[in-house]
């Protein structure tokens, strides 16, 4: 092992090769804080062949390797192995390439999700995929864990704006996947490498589409006097065949949290608000807007307020962007669950959770991207009293598995990690295991890479 | 396709057995053979899945589907249609009988692909018989998941030579109220491109952008779909025709559905004994179709990203083009079902995934 340190001196100057306890303490843990490990180093890669070597150098010296962006999984999936190298790719942030005719993006792994849009946008483009994290996550964990956002029913996840991956694989060969055209030629390996969780190596340089801005936004606010009143209306808005971008829901603890934090003006009094965006041409927008409208009418709303301007609609967005952390204020420590069930199961979802709120004693918040049925319940505990924690994990597998008994996944986009790394059998057949584990195996004999993460290591 | 000769499982529990006794190199996946057209012959046998047919589970509140492989595609779009819902991306073949398997296997989406995107964009899971005779499942009925690896998008254009696709599970859109379609006919590929370019640059909701090119004329003629909201759709299409300037004409109902029938058929291509799909984009289109039109007709959709080109020329020729400018390309129809064609950069990464699903190599 201090051979590889030794190589890696060769690599890195002193300032980029970290190795004393003190400048490793910020690469213990991600944004899931539960698990820490020290890695044995972390280096500060610059260049792709700094990165392709020292994979290569991991993999001859059969150790463990972790690239990291910006440490926001909150699945556990950036957390370093023990003995094992961190690769930090957050000084690899260049947008290589921006073709506003050909609407793609060719970046490094380490470029912050929100600075393509904010690099697209005098052109009129965005990247789509936008995890409530998208200011400070990078395109690299984006791709590692395809990551969601709020506008996944109707524009897909990250591994559908991904075109073209050039990657490290686990033992240093380096492959182009896909390419700048929206239709690739061959089986989809772009597809495949996305969601890989790190375990078929590092990407390099992403390429990744982007879209028109709509002409224009309709969003609506609606207030209901039931959680189930605000699901049943987003199974009332697909049944008029409307295709809106976000449809997203919060219930009263959460709404309470948000207007405490940015009084964003949701209805105090609601036990739930239902968010929903229109997009597209501004006379399709407006169509769409009159028969909303109808629709929610009819599903006995308390109060419908519709976004005047920019402005109102990035006020209502903000409230439901920050739930997270304004959830935080109200609590001392929560943990934030991501289950997924089919659409029309979201009601069945919500007594139930209510009920295991109730069972295991402890305050739960709602906030939930309707529109593909993709929960977050955030459960509420205070670390500092005796039992709590171990309640709040009891309480996040049972709704874990609900999820699966309704049909569902453990994870609709933070990923499987090492948190969720002991329901993935739950949720698949030990013949899909074993195959999970045999594609790892082909790509990776030595298991070097992000080893322990979605997979358990193999005996 | 010679009757007797093809195997032609009725479970999947049979699927399994017949890969499992099969000889290693012996077995091509067939649906319907619209787009591979294989017939049963030199020493390999033919695995034909139709009668792996029918609609499994499909919840219209849910807008997911799934089916068995060998479901023809006008099935599902009739189910589909009873409840205003549909497969965006135009699948194709489907009057021929095409299957939702085939359509996954040979990764070919039709000129709807434009507006939501492809095969790839709507597949949300599969169920895989590999070369050991397992079936493997990914993804799953839910529209976000990220649980497992994506192993169904790898059978997106893997041509049958992963496995033997079983079922697939999509999500559906709500079908648009109306549609309405511009022709413009323009008396260049030039020409045919720019005006294109002048609709993709405006932020217009098209479904369909296609350039077909005239055989010997040297003309090209655009054709961009519209649909949405009936009340809403004529100002938009007034407005998309005045973007073309080159006296489109509009289609609607009748006229409207054939044209996308017949493109989603590929009609333009009957007779070519092979279909090469080749990725572009906007900006070299018009090198790509100026370099592949002496080879065969050649249609242009997805604003620029797709080429597709009806050929008789030798593959090899094709191929040897195409790796010269650095292009990339797949036969997508034709007994070369598959094959990759111009650059590969992917090999070391394919192989990988190939001997995870097939180390035997019992799939052709």
């Amino acid at each position: 092992m201090s051979d590889l340190i030794a190589a890696l001196a060769q690599l890195y100057p002193p300032d980029r090769l970290l190795t004393r306890a003190a400048s490793l303490v910020s690469y213990e843990s991600d944004g899931l804080t539960a698990f820490r490990t020290r890695p044995l180093a972390v280096v500060l890669a610059e260049t792709n062949a700094e990165v392709v070597e020292t994979v290569r150098l991991c993999h001859a010296a059969s150790v463990p390797f972790v690239a990291r962006g910006s440490g926001t999984s909150l699945s556990g999936g950036s957390v370093p192995l023990a003995d094992g190298i961190v690769i930090a790719l957050n000084r690899m942030n260049r947008i290589l390439r921006l073709d506003p005719v050909d609407r793609v993006a060719v970046v490094e792994p380490g470029v912050i999700n929100l600075d393509i849009s904010t690099a697209a946008e005098p052109h009129g483009l965005y990247y789509a995929p936008d995890p409530s994290s998208q200011s400070v996550c990078t395109i690299g964990g984006n791709v590692a864990f395809n990551s969601g956002g709020a506008h996944c029913f109707r524009h897909g996840m990250t591994a559908n704006h991904v075109l073209g991956i050039e990657a490290v694989l686990p033992d240093g060969t380096v492959v182009r996947l896909g390419g700048d055209s929206v239709e690739d030629a061959g089986p989809d390996l772009t597809g495949l490498f996305v969601g890989s969780e790190g375990l078929f190596g590092v990407a390099l340089e992403i390429t990744v589409r982007l879209i028109p801005r709509p002409e224009a936004y309709r969003t609506v606010l609606a207030s209901y006097a039931s959680l189930q009143a605000a699901g049943d209306a987003v199974t009332r808005i697909i049944a008029a065949g409307l295709l809106p971008g976000a449809m997203e829901i919060m219930d009263r603890l959460a709404i309470e949290a948000a207007e405490a934090a940015v009084h964003a003006g949701y209805p105090r009094e609601a036990a739930a608000v239902l968010l929903v965006e229109l997009e597209g041409e501004k006379a399709q927008a407006e169509a769409d807007l009159a028969r909303l409208r109808a629709v929610l009418d009819q599903s006995a709303p308390t109060h419908v307020r519709v976004a005047q301007n920019a402005d109102e609609r990035a006020l209502l967005w903000k409230g439901r962007k920050c739930a997270f952390s304004a959830v935080g204020r109200i609590s001392p420590d929560f943990i934030v669950q991501d289950g997924v069930v089919p659409r029309t199961k979201l009601g069945d979802a919500l007594v139930a959770i209510e009920q295991l709120s109730a069972q295991h004693g402890l305050r739960v918040a709602n906030v939930f991207h309707a529109g593909d049925g993709n929960l977050h319940p955030l459960i509420l505990y205070d670390g500092r009293e005796h039992g709590q924690l171990e309640r709040a994990e009891a309480l996040a597998t049972a709704i874990l598995r609900l999820c699966i008994r309704l049909g569902g996944s453990i994870t609709g986009e933070h990923g499987v990690g090492l948190e969720k790394r002991a329901f993935l059998p739950e949720m698949y057949t030990p013949d899909d295991m074993a195959f999970m584990q045999r594609l790892r195996q082909a790509v990776d004999g030595r298991a070097v890479a992000n080893r322990g993460k979605m997979l358990a290591v193999p005996a | 396709m010679t009757a007797g000769l093809a195997l032609s499982p009725a479970s999947l529990d049979e699927l399994q057995h017949m890969v499992t006794t099969s000889m290693p190199g012996r077995l091509r996946v067939a649906g319907a053979g619209t787009k591979a057209r294989m017939t049963a012959g030199d020493g390999w046998q033919v695995l034909d899945l139709r009668r792996l047919s029918g609609i499994i589970s499909y919840n219209p509140a849910e807008c997911v589907f799934t089916a068995l492989a060998g479901t023809p595609v006008a099935d599902i779009d009739a189910v589909l249609a009873a409840h205003e819902q549909y497969l965006p991306f135009d699948p194709t073949h489907v009057r021929a009988g095409g299957t939702i398997g085939g359509s996954v296997a040979s990764g070919l989406s039709g000129s709807g692909r434009y507006r939501y995107g492809g095969v790839r964009d709507f597949i949300i899971g599969a169920r895989v018989v590999d070369g050991h005779g397992r079936l493997i499942a990914s993804g799953g009925q839910v529209v976000k998941n990220a649980a497992g690896f994506l192993t169904h998008h790898a059978l997106v254009g893997s041509a049958g030579r992963l496995g033997a696709i079983a079922e697939v599970t999509f999500k559906v859109f709500p079908r648009p109220e109306a549609r309405a379609t511009l022709r413009a006919p323009c008396a260049s590929m030039a020409d045919a491109v720019a005006a294109h370019e002048r609709l993709r640059a405006a932020a217009m909701d098209l479904e369909a952008l296609d350039i077909a090119l005239a055989d010997a004329s040297g003309g090209a003629t655009v054709w961009a779909r519209l649909a949405g909201a009936a009340d809403a759709l004529p100002a938009r299409v007034a407005r998309a025709a005045g973007l073309l300037a080159c006296g489109a004409d509009t289609l609607t109902h009748d006229g409207d559905q054939r044209v996308w029938s017949d493109a989603a058929e590929l009609t333009w291509a009957a007779g070519a004994p092979a279909l090469v799909k080749v990725s572009t984009t906007p900006s070299r289109v018009l090198d790509v179709a100026a370099a592949l039109g002496p080879l065969g007709a050649c249609r242009v959709q997805c604003g620029g990203a797709v080429l597709l080109l009806a050929t008789a020329h030798p593959l090899d020729e094709v191929h040897g083009l195409l790796a010269h400018r650095g292009w990339r390309g797949v036969v997508a129809c034709g007994p070369a079902h598959g094959r990759l064609l111009g650059t590969a950069t992917a090999q070391a990464f394919s192989a990988r995934v190939h001997h995870a699903l097939d180390p035997d190599q019992r799939f052709h």
